[in-house]
C-alpha cells in the first residue's frame, strides 16, 4: 500500500486534533473536561498541553514524509500508555502511516484522549479492548520496562514489536552559553516550561539538569530555575499526584531538606547537588535535580540508557557532544523538549526499529 | 529551606551537652533495669529525653535544623520531631560531630544502593550499654551463667564498620570472655578469634562451628550462635541435612534478609529448618531487627518460658503483658523502653493508628549524637506494644512511561 493511500486517515486524524488543541470547539470542550478528571493536572496544566504539546501543526508535507518514512505493515497495533495523554495523537499517527488497518487499545486509566482522537477523525483507527496481532503485524508499545517484558511474553512469534519503555529528559545547561547575552532567567523559564508540563510525568520530562560552569554560576541559575518554576505555579498549577507519587515526592523532600541545597520551586524543588558529580534522580512531580559536572561526557554515558531526549543552552558544539555522547536522541533547545517534531517515533533510543518476536 | 554544603560544626560546649545526653540515656535505661535502684535519682522520661535530645541536633546538624524550620509549631512533642530518613544517611553526614571525633564510622552493606549510608558514631558506651541491657532481658533471659557465644557471620573488618558485627562483639566478650577451647583457664581472650567468626571467603565453616558445639557440650553450657539469616542459609546448604552437634541448650540468633542475594527462605521454613540443623525447638530461635541508621535494636517477642529469676528481673516483667500476648508468634518484635516504633502515612509521614500498616518511623533514644528519629521504608504495623515488620516498601509502580524515581545512580 502506497504512502498516499495512507494519508486520509492521517490527514483525519491531525484534523481531530487540531479540533481537540482548539478549546472553543465541541471536542475540544469535550477534552478538557474528560482530561481534568482523569489525568491529575491542573486545568491550566490539561490546557497548556494541549496547546503547547500536542503535535496537531503538522502541515500535509510532514504527514507525507512520515508515511513514506515508516514501514509497511498489514496491519498495525497500538497499546497506550498513560501519563502524557497526547502522545496517543503521535502514537496513533505512527500506526496509520504503517497501515490503514490500525488497532488501539487505550489506557485503561486514561482512555479519553484516545476516544476523542477515534470520534474526531470518523473512526480512522479502531478502539479494542484487547489487541490480536498476527505474525507480520507491527506492534507498538507504550508503558513500563515492566510491562514491556510482561507484553513480550505474551505475544506471537513473528510479531514485529516495537518497545518503547520508561525514560527520561535530561537538560544540559552551560555558562558558554550567556555570552551570547540571553538572560539566565529567559534559560531558566525556558526549562521551567519543559518540567512543568505534565507535570514532569512523561518520558521526555527533564529531571535531571547538568550544568557547566562555575559554583557561582550554578547557584544563580538554581535561584532562577526557582523562581521560574514559582511563576508558573501561578500560571500552570501543579494538578495532584497519585498516593504512590506523593510518597515518594516527600521522601525525596524530606532527604533533601536535610541534604541541603533544596530550593522550593512552587510545589515542587530545585536541588542544587553539593557533591559533585552525584546523580540522583528526583521523582515526578517539579522536582529537578541539578548537577554541577566538570565530567559532562562521563555522565551523560552513566544516563544514556534512560535518556529520550536533552535539551540544550550552550555553544554551538554542545548538541554534537552531546550527540556524540548518546548517539540517536532528540536533542533540542532548552525549553523546546516538550514539543518534538512529528518525524516519527519521539524515542528514538529505538527509532523506527522493531524487534522480531 | 537554605542551600547546602557542608554542615560540620560543633558549637562550643556542644561535646558536653552530648556526654550529659548520653549519660541521661544510660541512666534511664539502666532506671528500667533497676527501678527500685535508680528510680530515685531519675525522674526521666522518654519524651523529655528525645525533645531535648532534638534540641541538641536542631543546634548540632544544619539538615535537622532545617527541617524543625519547616514545622508551623516546632518540636513540641515526640511526634512532632522530623524523622531523617534513612536516604540521607547515604548522601550526607548525618552527625552532630566534627569527623576528627568519630569513634566508629558504621556502614550498610550497600546491597541494595550504588552507595552505603554512613551512621558516624562519636562514643560506642552508649551503644553498647544498650545492647547488653536488652541482649541480657532477651537472647540471653535463658543463659544462667556463662555461654559459648560464636557468630555465623564474617569476621569484622579493622576499623569495624558492621553495626551488627559490633553487636556481636559485644555480646561475645560480655557473655563469653573465654577462650574458645575445651578448657580456657590461662588462656588469653581474643573477640577476633578467627574460630569464633564463622562465614569466610569459602562461606560457612561447618567444622568451626562442630568444634564450637563440641566445647559447649565438654563444658556443659548452652551455645549461642549469632547469626545472620543469609548465613543461616548457607549453614543449612552445606549441611545438606546434616545435623550439628550440639549441647543440650543451644540458642540461635538471627537478623537480616536477603536483600540483593540469589536465594531467599521464607521465613518459616527458615526458623524450622534451622531449629531440625541445631535440634532445639523453636522457641529458642530468636529475631533480632536493627540498622545501621539506629543505636538499638528490637527482637522478636521471646516465645519460650518465663526468666529464671523473674522477681529479679522488672524489664522482663514489665514486658511480660507484650511478650505473652505474642509469644509463639514470630514475626512479632518488640523496642525496648528506650526505643519507641509507629507507622506513619508513606505519603504525610503522619503516625497511624495501631493495627494500620506504614513506613517505620524510629525514635531512638540512642541516636544521640546522630537523629533521634529515623524514618525508614520499612513497613510495619504496630499493635499492643508489638511491632510486625513487614519487609520494604516498593516504590511507586511503574506506570506509563516516566522514569520511575531511582534515587542516587552512582
Amino acid at each position: 500500500m502506497s504512502a498516499s493511500e495512507r494519508l486520509p486517515r492521517l490527514h483525519a486524524l491531525q484534523q481531530a486534533a487540531e479540533r481537540i488543541a482548539d478549546g472553543a470547539t465541541p471536542l475540544g470542550k469535550k477534552a478538557r473536561e474528560l482530561l481534568r478528571d482523569s489525568t491529575g493536572l491542573s486545568p491550566q496544566g490539561v490546557e497548556y498541553a494541549l496547546v503547547h504539546c500536542l503535535e496537531h501543526r503538522g502541515g500535509r508535507t510532514q504527514l507525507s514524509q512520515l508515511a513514506r518514512r515508516a514501514p509497511t505493515a498489514p496491519r498495525a497495533h497500538i497499546l497506550l500508555s498513560a501519563n502524557v495523554f497526547v502522545a496517543a495523537f503521535r502514537a496513533i499517527a505512527l500506526g496509520l502511516s504503517q497501515s490503514p488497518q490500525c488497532f488501539v487499545r487505550a489506557s485503561r486509566r486514561e482512555p479519553g484522549m484516545a476516544e476523542l482522537l477515534h470520534d474526531g477523525s470518523g473512526g480512522a483507527f479502531e478502539l479494542c479492548d484487547a489487541l490480536s496481532p498476527t505474525a507480520g503485524d507491527h506492534f507498538w508499545a507504550y508503558g513500563s520496562d515492566q510491562t514491556l517484558v510482561e507484553l513480550r511474553r505474551s505475544l506471537p512469534g513473528g510479531v514485529h514489536l516495537h518497545a518503547h519503555g520508561a525514560g527520561m529528559g535530561v537538560a544540559v545547561i552551560a555558562e558558554r552559553g550567556l555570552r551570547s547575552g540571553v538572560p539566565l532567567l529567559d534559560v531558566a523559564r525556558a526549562l521551567a516550561r519543559d518540567v512543568l508540563a505534565f507535570d514532569q510525568k512523561g518520558c521526555l520530562s527533564p529531571r535531571l539538569a547538568l550544568l557547566e560552569g562555575d559554583a557561582q554560576f550554578c547557584s544563580a541559575f538554581a535561584e532562577s530555575l526557582a523562581l521560574a518554576l514559582d511563576e508558573a505555579e501561578s500560571t500552570v498549577p501543579r494538578g495532584t499526584l497519585s498516593a504512590d507519587e506523593q510518597a515518594e515526592a516527600t521522601r525525596y523532600e524530606r532527604t533533601m531538606t536535610y541534604v541541603g541545597g533544596a530550593r522550593r520551586a512552587g510545589k515542587g524543588l530545585v536541588v542544587l547537588e553539593h557533591e559533585p558529580e552525584r546523580l540522583f534522580v528526583p521523582p515526578v512531580g517539579r522536582y529537578i535535580g541539578l548537577i554541577p559536572t566538570g565530567a559532562l561526557s562521563a555522565r551523560l554515558r552513566e544516563l544514556s540508557s534512560r535518556i529520550t531526549t536533552v535539551g540544550v543552552f550552550g555553544d554551538e558544539s554542545l548538541p554534537g557532544r552531546v550527540q556524540a555522547c548518546l548517539g540517536e536522541r532528540r536533542v533540542v533547545d532548552v525549553g523546546k523538549m516538550q514539543t518534538p517534531l512529528l518525524d516519527g517515533p519521539v524515542d528514538l533510543r529505538t527509532g523506527w526499529s522493531s524487534e522480531l518476536v | 529551606m537554605s542551600s547546602g554544603g557542608r554542615d560540620h560544626r560543633l558549637v562550643q560546649g556542644a561535646e558536653q551537652t552530648s556526654d550529659e545526653l548520653h549519660a541521661r540515656v544510660r541512666r534511664f535505661a539502666e532506671a528500667w533495669e533497676k527501678p527500685g535502684l535508680v528510680a530515685r535519682t531519675t525522674d526521666e522520661t522518654f519524651e523529655a529525653l528525645a525533645l531535648d535530645i532534638a534540641r541538641f541536633q536542631t543546634e548540632q546538624c544544619p539538615g535537622f535544623a532545617r527541617l524543625v524550620e519547616q514545622l508551623p509549631t516546632g518540636i513540641d512533642s515526640v511526634a512532632a520531631i522530623p524523622a531523617v530518613p534513612t536516604d540521607a544517611f547515604r548522601l550526607t553526614r548525618v552527625a552532630a560531630q566534627p569527623p576528627e571525633l568519630d569513634a566508629v564510622v558504621f556502614r550498610t552493606s550497600g546491597t541494595t544502593a550504588h552507595e552505603s549510608g554512613r551512621h558516624p558514631v562519636r562514643s560506642l558506651s552508649t551503644y553498647d550499654e544498650l545492647a547488653l541491657r536488652l541482649g541480657r532481658h532477651t537472647l540471653f533471659s535463658r543463659v544462667a551463667g556463662a555461654a559459648v557465644v560464636v557468630a555465623l557471620a564474617p569476621r569484622p573488618t579493622s576499623p569495624i564498620h558492621s553495626s551488627l558485627g559490633h553487636m556481636m562483639r559485644v555480646y561475645m566478650q560480655h557473655f563469653d570472655g573465654r577462650a574458645l577451647t575445651r578448657d580456657p583457664a590461662g588462656v588469653g581472650f581474643d573477640v577476633d578469634a578467627q574460630e569464633r567468626w564463622l562465614v569466610g571467603p569459602l562461606g560457612v565453616d561447618v567444622e568451626a562451628l562442630s568444634r564450637a558445639c563440641k566445647i559447649a557440650r565438654h563444658r556443659s553450657e548452652p551455645l549461642v550462635v549469632l547469626a545472620t539469616s543469609f548465613a543461616l542459609v548457607g549453614l543449612l546448604e552445606a549441611l545438606d541435612g546434616d545435623v550439628l552437634p550440639v549441647p543440650e541448650r543451644c540458642f540461635v540468633m538471627h537478623t537480616g534478609g536477603f536483600k540483593g542475594r540469589s536465594r531467599e527462605v521464607s521465613p518459616s521454613e527458615l526458623r524450622s529448618a534451622v531449629a531440625r540443623a541445631f535440634r532445639t525447638p523453636e522457641s529458642c530461635l530468636l529475631g533480632e531487627y536493627g540498622m545501621t541508621e539506629l543505636t538499638s535494636q528490637l527482637y522478636e517477642a521471646w516465645p519460650g518460658p518465663r526468666p529464671i529469676e523473674p522477681d529479679l528481673d522488672p524489664v522482663r516483667a514489665a514486658l511480660e503483658p507484650r511478650l505473652s500476648r505474642f509469644q509463639g508468634r514470630p514475626g512479632i518484635f518488640f523496642a525496648p523502653p528506650w526505643l519507641r516504633v509507629s507507622a506513619v502515612d508513606r505519603a504525610t509521614w503522619k503516625e497511624l493508628p495501631d493495627g494500620e500498616i506504614g513506613l517505620g518511623r524510629f525514635v531512638d533514644l540512642g541516636n544521640v549524637d546522630s537523629a533521634i528519629a529515623v524514618q525508614t521504608e520499612d513497613l510495619v504495623r504496630v499493635m499492643d506494644g508489638g511491632v510486625e515488620l513487614l519487609g520494604r516498601a516498593t516504590g511507586a509502580i511503574a506506570r506509563g512511561c516516566s522514569l520511575p524515581f531511582e534515587g542516587l545512580l552512582k
